[in-house]
């Protein structure tokens, strides 16, 4: 797995554990918030980069097809 | 105790800062403060140490000393394989996590003071003692490469730093002056939360800075240093409650584990580990663990250590 998706994959998922240890640890006493959502907001980040990545990969594989030459019929 | 006024003038140097106004505290000021909070610190233990000094405190401080050995052994590979960084890199930053921040411990100590809650009073011989275990943990973990140096020269360097010198100094003359040393208080005690604001002002500007630096690795080095402190704290809180401290004593103990330090670990990995990139973990502890600790971490640790103290074990 390359660096760039390993940095995301634990980004999103330290940020589902502090997401979701915020959101139960709100039973005890509700300064567990600001935890929870900082949480929450790594994982939106980390996804959105994710999709970023994928579609930047995508479009470079498909401009690197169309630069291909193309032989002669 | 969410909102303490002391905790505030961080956000207040934050907002400086984002409003581009130049504004910084003169060089000579902030050594006078970080001065004056390390003396009052280790005074202050100094002083409830001599008062009630027992054997059985050799053993927790060791205990302690473990935990500061465990910290940057559980960081390192999560920095090194998850995050990629290279060797050096990740000893570095994994020794700024399993250190300590005095800054953060003042604000935890002016917290409990000003709610009247009791904390075994000596915890500033732990904020000493911490400060060196993950340095020696980052030294063996690169001790194959061509770029460390001798633990010769760290304990030197390290030995000699302001910081270490000034606490356990002031830590020994309170232990052996005892209450002689009291009428040194009104100035260390009475202007303590005072200073401290002070200090945050400055530190909330430095803060404000170093999160621009974050354009590369950003989003990982923000989840990382939002993630190891809940990590450490939830390891401290363990070892807190095997200590048998009061819930004023695992809320400081949690607050250690949590807290990166910015001041004598830099300066040691600048003199140790001369080849690794320096400004990644003091970027992540300065510009985002401090500032996660002190605006969402405290009342959380407070909740844990409140938590657990009234939980049957």
């Amino acid at each position: 797995m390359a660096i760039e998706h390993r940095q995301l994959l634990f980004s999103f998922l330290s940020g589902l554990c502090i997401f979701l240890a915020g959101l139960t640890a709100q039973l005890i006493t509700p300064a567990f918030l600001p935890l929870a959502l900082i949480g929450g907001a790594i994982s939106v980040m980390s996804l959105y980069t994710a999709v970023k990545l994928y579609r930047r990969n995508k479009s470079s594989s498909v401009s690197g097809r169309l630069e291909e030459p193309v032989d002669a019929v | 105790m969410l909102f303490d006024a002391v905790v505030l003038f961080f956000f207040l140097g934050v907002v400086i800062h984002l409003s581009g106004a130049k504004f910084r505290l003169p060089e000579s000021l902030y050594q006078f403060l970080s001065i004056f909070l390390m003396v009052a610190i280790g005074l202050k233990g100094g002083i409830a140490l001599s008062k009630h000094f027992d054997w059985a405190l050799v053993v927790v401080t060791i205990a302690v000393m473990v935990l500061g050995v465990l910290l940057p052994i559980i960081a390192y590979p999560l920095i090194r394989y998850a995050g990629g960084f290279k060797q050096q890199d990740s000893a570095s930053i994994a020794a700024h996590y399993g250190s300590v921040s005095v800054a953060t411990f003042a604000v935890a100590i002016a917290l409990l003071e000003s709610q009247n809650i009791a904390y075994e009073a000596y915890f500033p011989v732990f904020v000493v003692v911490l400060e060196f275990p993950a340095i020696i943990v980052a030294m063996y973990l690169c001790k194959n490469t061509e770029n460390s140096r001798s633990i010769g020269s760290f304990v030197k360097e390290v030995g000699s730093h302001q910081s270490i010198l000034l606490m356990l100094g002031s830590l020994l003359i309170g232990l052996s002056a005892g209450e002689s040393s009291d009428k040194l208080m009104p100035f260390f005690k009475d202007m303590f939360h005072g200073i401290l604001a002070l200090f945050l002002l400055e530190m909330g500007i430095v803060s404000a800075m170093q999160i621009k630096k974050l354009k590369q690795n950003g989003l990982f080095l923000i989840s990382l240093a939002c993630f190891l402190p809940i990590l450490n704290g939830l390891i401290g809180a363990g070892w807190a409650m095997m200590l048998g401290f009061s819930a004023g004593g695992i809320f400081l103990m949690v607050v250690l584990a949590a807290s990166a330090s910015y001041i004598a670990v830099p300066v040691a990995m600048r003199s140790m580990l001369p080849k690794a990139n320096h400004g990644l973990g003091l970027t992540a502890s300065l510009g985002i663990t401090f500032p996660f600790n002190i605006m969402a971490g405290l009342p959380v640790y407070w909740g844990l250590a409140q938590w657990l103290s009234v939980s049957p074990p």
